[in-house]
């Protein structure tokens, strides 16, 4: 019954529902991508710099390579590293938040510190200094965007938990004895999992802004591996800028179509989430 | 009320003081000493931020006062190994009867899981005993498969009571159980509360700010102002003898 109102509330937001239509056809596009990519997207043709045509759709880029096919790959990177950073940074912040606002005392005193001390770096400097030390790549820009992340869900759901654990249920749990592996988990991080799915599908959207500033960087997802940010990176020239739009305008079209998606399919979800809601 | 009966709960000089933050302290509960027999119910009255409610937490053993004890049958409930003995023996029903139920559970989920987890139901006649609970609160069995916003304050409420009495406690704090509902919901509730007393034969105090719910359902009356126990006496004593100007004023008020 109440997952039916769910999915009536979020199927009402009908920008949410086409964005979610957007995203999953975008996702379906880049898990598909060994398949359906036309070329090897390292493989490199005679003819480079070459405008679309029906060969290479969205043409060739300087040493050769067809862009529809870095296109495809590079989305299905910076999906990758936008929904594992996302899940790791969620996750630990889900358990440090539980843990500082159910326990509460010295361990929330130093979660909350080391919080702090996260949260006042900042950011991008951090994660650069963290690429250039750990080198950067695929994977480590994952545990690193997971590993900045964290703190502002941490706070989120210690916040939540702070409120719960002082509602009637969570109090009636107590006078009924009930252990407290009980409350944590059946009481209260159920009611926690709505804003962080939320929260979640926000951070998805920020890490994959993230990966594609890193790779334009230089600090990122390094070639010959294709990110959307390394594609906008190494379009940087302004003869490319100027001349080959086909280099950066798709790249730079996908990001932006997802990263907007994402936002409202998670508007769409806090609505659909919130049971006061008509 | 038999003055014989043996006691259930005594309060021994409780004080609850809160801590803001590190300069500001508030002095919720101060001193105060009650106590409570078996088969009676005590009423608690006074007005918002009287420490009524936070002494009711204290008797719940929800909380742990700052200095002086709370005993249950002879258990001192701040020792925890004491309150594990008696702990499902007490049991509290709030005011804001949306935020006492889980908004991601069933009526039969809430019922059920404390029941399963202490043994008193199982897989078998676990329905059956929840059933049994429903239609003591006066609520049909078809109820227990709704979500608590499937369902109105008062019956949100009977839910609440169906859980309190679900390990069959012998002491249960109302926390201004009707003061969020409508008149004749409440009016309801109160006529459930007495008749569960009398049946059960359970020992409560009914925390309230109305005079006029809280004597329906009291046979003894504790009168609180500023955290401090004014007056206690039974309930014709208070009614027709009130000492403290508090009393006198609350038996003013409720002729409105």
């Amino acid at each position: 019954m109440r997952e039916n109102g769910m999915l009536r509330r979020f199927l009402r937001h009908r920008l949410g529902v086409v964005s979610l239509v957007i995203v999953l056809v975008i996702a379906l596009l880049a898990v598909l991508a060994p398949v359906i990519a036309p070329y090897d997207p390292t493989a490199i043709n005679p003819e480079f710099n070459a405008a679309p045509s029906a060969e290479h759709w969205l043409g060739t880029d300087q040493i050769g390579r067809d862009v529809l096919s870095r296109l495809l790959y590079a989305t299905r990177t910076s999906l990758l590293v936008g929904v594992l950073a996302a899940g790791l940074s969620t996750a630990i912040g889900v358990v440090l938040g539980l843990v500082s606002g159910y326990f509460g005392g010295v361990a929330d005193m130093v979660i909350m510190r080391i919080t702090d001390m996260v949260m006042s770096f900042p950011y991008i400097l951090l994660v650069l200094v963290a690429a250039a030390i750990f080198q950067p790549g695929l994977w480590n820009i994952i545990l690193i965007l997971g590993f900045v992340d964290w703190p502002s869900a941490a706070r989120l759901v210690r916040g939540n938990v702070l409120s719960l654990r002082e509602s009637g249920f969570v109090k009636s749990s107590q006078a009924a004895g009930m252990p407290g592996r009980y409350i944590l988990f059946s009481e209260i991080l159920p009611n926690t999992a709505a804003p962080v799915l939320v929260y979640f599908t926000s951070v998805v959207a920020l890490s994959m802004l993230d990966e594609a500033a890193l790779s334009f960087l230089g600090m990122g997802v390094q070639p010959p591996d294709a990110s959307l940010g390394n594609l906008l990176g190494d379009a940087q020239s302004l003869t490319i800028l100027t001349g080959q739009p086909w280099l950066w305008l798709p790249p730079g079209i996908v990001v932006v179509v997802l990263v907007v998606c994402i936002s409202f399919v998670g508007d769409a979800l806090r609505d659909a989430l919130d049971p006061t809601g008509k | 009320m038999n003055e014989t009966n043996p006691v259930v709960c005594q309060a021994d000089h409780v004080s609850k003081t809160y801590r803001l933050s590190a300069f500001r302290r508030v002095e919720a509960v101060k001193d105060v000493s009650l106590t409570i027999r078996k088969g009676e119910t005590l009423g608690l009255v006074g007005e918002s931020g009287s420490g009524k409610s936070t002494l009711g937490r204290q008797l719940a053993a929800l909380e742990q006062p700052t200095s002086g004890s709370v005993r249950f049958e002879g258990q001192d409930l701040s020792d925890r190994r004491q309150l594990k003995l008696v702990r499902t023996r007490i049991q509290m029903v709030f005011q804001d009867t949306y935020a006492s139920l889980n908004p991601r559970k069933t009526v039969f989920q809430t019922i059920y899981e404390p029941m399963a987890y202490h043994g008193l139901a199982n897989r078998e006649n676990g329905r059956r005993e929840v059933a049994r609970l429903l239609e003591l609160a006066e609520l049909p069995e078809s109820y227990a498969d709704r979500y608590p916003h499937a369902l109105s304050g008062g019956q949100r409420q009977r839910v609440c009571i169906a859980r309190a009495l679900a390990l069959n406690p012998d002491f249960v704090v109302w926390d201004e159980p009707v003061s969020a509902l409508d008149v004749t919901v409440a009016a309801q509730i109160l006529e459930l509360m007495v008749r569960l007393q009398r049946e059960l034969g359970l020992t409560s105090v009914m925390i309230g700010h109305g005079l006029g719910a809280v004597a329906y359902v009291s046979q003894r009356l504790a009168v609180m102002k500023d955290g401090v126990l004014v007056e206690t006496g039974t309930r014709e004593q208070i009614i027709d003898h009130p000492n403290h100007p508090y009393t006198q004023s609350l038996i003013r008020a409720a002729r409105y």
